[in-house]
């Protein structure tokens, strides 16, 4: 009896300690059913693309508040696609201007979600692109 | 109403209109209230929540223990409180520009803001600073970048306040060894240094050494300033990233308490006497939108730490029982939508801090959930500040909200409820344990989750987002920090790398290395090893091969 | 689909992460081919001793975890971490936050971690973590270690299929007289008190070690240690690496290894027949007209659930 639940990497890339974000929408997937690994703060590119491969994972989900969001998250989508991952589910989200959002949408970001966004916009979200 | 006869009539009266009037009314419209910590707030607040007989008990006058209605006692009236707006800048030259723009507009006070991997005792050049150089505040890799920082500014004649915290023992280190280099003595020094190691932990994440040697180099800086730095403050024990990461206002106040009896407890330990360090200890708190609870918040927070001060450590000058606090308003409610709304945020949370007694404010600036502010708007926030000292009134007379009913007993209230955490947290051990147990981290945790769920049900509301939003375009003139910095600042790096006399920063790191092995005080020594030139990254490296670096609790 | 298994083989085979990774996902999702594919690596397994953590929630598990692996990694092992958190009973979902702890294993080569959640084991371990182990064997990994949150059904699981079970307790937690006494003596090759700098701790080390000389038999060579140990400073890491080093050669002295082997064998098998049992019986049972009709039946008090079971699936006694 096949039983799949969607698998979700949450990372912290680069050296921003703010992880409220991150852990309250890691606890909205974690009870909308979905298994969330966290990897913690401080995570280079490299680490977070490893840790999605070992992981399996459907969705990764990159949040930055520093300012390091172009340089850290393009090169998270640039290993992927280098690594042959695509087809994961790329999001992200942090403060980031909405220019940045629309160059990242463009290098292969599924979604950047802009501060107020609702975990339950998020958990459906991931729940059409990967069921859908 | 200081007759039993009185109040018994006031209870009566006020039943009747409870059963009266009010459960008329209630029937056309009703909404149960809560606090921020999820106490239910009573229908009214009467004399019978705060008698008159206890006032000089619990309150007392401006200046005077408890320090409840403020630590001064002209407060305002003698001076308003210092308009210290934080800010960083991409590179030392950037920032030395503007701190001189600043003095010349007759500013004292400075702000620094420094990038990450500064705060986390890294290299530009390290791996991990990669993308990050330049983007949250000044990169400084070593004391030549000092040196630019404060060019052309003489030391004896400014406060600066540095947020740096696991390395502030190098940052000061610099600070002091170019003061004399600019032949300024130590004890004309001020300024203040964040140095709140704890509150990294489970709140900011910029930490690097495990809590035990972080402590050490706290409590060395403490021992080394009460002797050379005697006008510079130690540390600046923070609320205000508590309350970010999610806490409710209770929380934000039982956490930086705790943190600061941590403190007082290592430096005791350590050898100090309790009013040599004490008073040089500040306070760093948020402000959020509810206003009277905020108020509350800090008066609770002045009377709670004189009395720890008083009873729990028998401090005996006036001055350890003060608790002097700065305040910056609340970033985690500043909105991307409808982005101009966050100017009366501000204005609100601003009013907070000000009539709960802050010693300085800063103000933030309404396009934070998009990116760093950009001119235009840092005025904008400066001016909010500057309207209330001078347009709205507030000033005119010490604590002005002092005895409005609710106001007092919501002040006990959440004083009460500080006590039950300092408490439990006292049970586990103390702070530190509480930390490594993750058991503040879930706290937070928990309340952050139950408030975002609150926002989604609708049941808090936020205009703009959950209730009264429209379609709009993003705002683009967003201030952007140029890419190539950081190859800048690497390329400094190395040249200072290649220009510096090798074999004296041996010397500096073995004398170093064996200082924090032999447990003497580390301050002489790194102040030595920044002086041969020295590299943040190197000095911290040195510590984290005898500390090791601090790992988080699983989430 | 049979396509996808003989990929999945292949790229186990050749060592490459992702393959093993996908094939992970198969087992514990019983996804469609995965009976196929661990019958397929099935002859490529190379057995490889398994170690085991188990203890409560925020002991330190993971701390020495990270310890051991970079250890390990460092001999130029290959090491498998499989980390075992609970899945919510309420939404099925789970938070998996180990990683979080293993800051120094983050990217290395030669450590591959795989966070699973229990999913429907009641407190137990999920079934797919024997099939996990396969599969790390079958990938060639010179070590596997097993992190388990040690409440419930969970922590005697980890004695069947781990060789060597350390379990780590730290002072003022409730680990006490009480828990001692529930079963958690039988299961420890090794015990750990961690933050042993900590009040209590020396009272809970001489209560283990007392409570382990009075269990262990007259003549038995294997007499569990008790370390204490404070583990975020790196305190008596080494000790305990050498205290598993110790166990394994023990096991490999006498029969005990062949008796692990066959306890995992009939650990594994039962999981399969449970399985199976879910499969053809259970699942099709669940929700049915008949289901129905029993449930009725029970509730009216008309036939007893025994009677309902024993009609759903008939056979001998």
């Amino acid at each position: 009896m096949a039983e799949n639940r969607i698998r979700v990497l949450i990372a912290k890339p680069g050296l921003d300690g703010h992880d409220r974000g991150a852990k309250v929408v890691a606890q909205a997937l974690r009870d909308a059913g979905m298994e969330v690994i966290y990897t913690g703060l401080r995570r280079t590119p490299e680490q977070i693309v490893s840790a999605a491969i070992q992981e399996d994972v459907q969705v990764i989900g990159l949040s930055s508040l520093s300012g390091a969001h172009n340089h850290l998250f393009q090169k998270v989508a640039g290993l992927l696609e280098e690594k042959g991952y695509t087809d994961i589910l790329l999001i992200g989200g942090g403060i980031i201007p909405d220019k940045d959002r629309k160059k990242l949408e463009e290098m292969g970001f599924d979604c950047i979600f802009s501060p107020g966004t609702s975990t339950s916009k998020i958990v459906e979200f991931i729940q059409d692109r990967v069921n859908g | 109403m200081t007759d039993k006869s009185g109040q018994d009539k006031l209870r009566q009266q006020l039943e009747e209109w409870r059963k009266g009037p009010l459960a008329g009314f209630q029937k056309r419209g009703w909404k149960e209230t809560y606090t921020s910590y999820r106490e239910p707030i009573k229908d009214i607040y009467t004399p019978l929540d705060f008698p008159e007989e206890k006032y000089l008990e619990k309150s007392g006058f401006p200046g005077q223990y408890p320090y409840v209605r403020g630590v001064y006692p002209t407060m305002y009236r003698g001076r308003p409180w210092t308009m210290r707006q934080y800010a960083g800048f991409a590179s030392a030259e950037e920032s030395n520009r503007r701190y001189r723009y600043l003095l010349e507009q007759g500013q004292t006070g400075l702000s620094v803001a420094f990038d990450l991997p500064t705060q986390i005792g890294l290299d530009s050049d390290h791996d991990l600073a990669d993308g990050e150089v330049g983007k949250v505040g000044v990169p400084i890799d070593s004391l030549a970048d000092m040196e630019i920082l404060f060019a052309d500014i003489p030391l004896d004649q400014v406060s600066t306040s540095m947020t740096i915290n696991s390395p502030a023992a190098v940052l000061l280190a610099m600070y002091i060894a170019l003061a004399e280099k600019q032949g300024v003595a130590s004890d004309q020094l001020k300024g203040t240094i964040q140095n709140d190691i704890l509150k990294e932990y489970f709140a900011r994440g910029t930490y690097i050494f495990p809590p035990g040697p972080s402590l050490r180099l706290i409590t060395d800086i403490f021992a080394y300033c009460s002797r050379e730095l005697p006008r510079w403050n130690t540390i600046s024990i923070s609320g205000y990233h508590i309350r970010e990461a999610g806490a409710n206002a209770v929380q934000e106040l039982a956490f930086t308490l705790a943190d600061g009896i941590a403190y007082v407890k290592a430096a005791l330990k350590a050898g100090l006497e309790g009013d040599d360090f004490a008073p040089r200890l500040s306070f760093f708190f948020n402000a959020q939108m509810n206003l009277l609870e905020e108020v509350a918040k800090f008066r609770a927070a002045r009377r709670l730490w004189a009395r720890i001060m008083d009873e729990q450590f028998g401090a005996e000058n006036p001055k350890s029982k003060m608790l002097r606090f700065h305040t910056q308003t609340a970033g985690a409610s500043l909105t991307a939508q409808q982005a101009q709304n966050n100017i009366v945020r501000v204005t609100i949370q601003a009013l907070a801090a000000v009539l709960g007694g802050t010693q300085s404010l800063h103000t933030n600036s309404y396009d934070e959930a998009w990116a760093l502010p950009s001119e235009e708007s840092v005025r904008i926030a400066l001016r909010t500040q500057q309207i209330i000292a001078h347009e709205s009134g507030a000033t005119s007379t010490a604590d002005p909200l002092g005895g409005s009913y609710y106001l007092e007993a919501l002040t006990d209230d959440i004083e009460n409820k500080v006590e039950e955490y300092l408490e439990k947290i006292e049970e586990m051990g103390g702070m530190v344990e509480a930390i490594e147990k993750g058991y503040v981290q879930r706290e937070i945790q928990k309340s952050a989750y139950e408030m975002q769920k609150r926002i989604e049900q609708e049941e808090d509301i936020v205009v703009g987002v959950n209730k009264y939003a429209h379609e709009e375009a993003a705002p683009d003139d967003l201030l952007e920090v140029d890419p190539r910095m950081e190859k800048e600042q690497i390329k400094k790096l190395q040249e200072i790398k290649k220009n510096r006399d090798e074999q004296e920063v041996e010397q500096s790191l073995n004398k170093l290395k064996e200082t924090a092995e032999a447990d003497e005080n580390l301050m002489p020594a790194i102040v030595e090893a920044v002086k041969a030139y020295a590299t943040l990254g190197e000095i911290c490296g040195v510590l984290r091969s005898i500390y090791g670096e601090y790992q988080a609790p699983t989430f | 689909m049979v396509k996808k298994v003989a990929e999945l083989v292949q790229g186990i085979g050749e060592g490459k992460e992702g393959a093993l990774a996908r094939a992970l996902t198969l087992v514990e999702n019983r996804g469609s081919g995965y009976r196929e594919l661990l019958d397929e690596i099935f002859p490529l397994i190379t057995p490889c001793p398994i170690w085991g953590l188990t203890g409560a929630p925020g002991v330190g598990k993971s701390t020495i975890t990270n310890f051991l692996a970079g250890e390990l990694v460092e001999k130029g092992e290959k090491i498998a971490i499989i980390a075992v958190d609970p899945t919510s009973p309420f939404s099925g979902g789970a938070l998996l936050g180990d990683r979080v702890r293993m800051m120094d294993l983050a990217g290395k080569p030669g450590v591959f971690i795989r966070s699973m959640a229990s999913r429907g084991a009641l407190g137990g371990l999920s079934p797919a973590i024997m099939d996990a182990i396969a599969l790390f064997q079958a990938f060639q990994v010179d070590r596997i270690i097993v992190e388990t949150v040690g409440v419930g059904q969970s922590e005697t699981d980890i004695v069947a299929l781990a060789d060597s079970v350390t379990v780590v307790m730290m002072p003022g937690t409730g680990d006490d007289v009480q828990t001692i006494k529930a079963g958690l003596l039988e299961i420890g090759d090794i015990f750990a008190v961690n933050k042993a700098d900590l009040e209590g701790a020396e009272t809970l080390a001489g209560l283990l070690q007392s409570m382990i000389s009075s269990r262990t038999e007259e003549g038995q060579s294997h007499q569990p240690p008790v370390l204490k140990m404070i583990a975020s400073q790196g305190n008596q890491l080494e000790q305990l690496l050498q205290e598993f080093f110790h166990h394994q050669e023990y096991l490999n002295r006498g029969e005990l290894k062949e008796k692990k082997e066959r306890m995992r064998g009939e650990m594994a098998l039962k999981m399969h027949l449970q399985a199976r049992f879910q499969d053809l019986f259970l699942g099709p049972l669940l929700g049915s007209e008949e289901w129905e009709q029993a449930l009725k039946s029970i509730t009216g008090r008309e036939k007893s659930p025994a009677y309902w079971a024993e009609k759903m699936i008939p056979g001998r006694d």
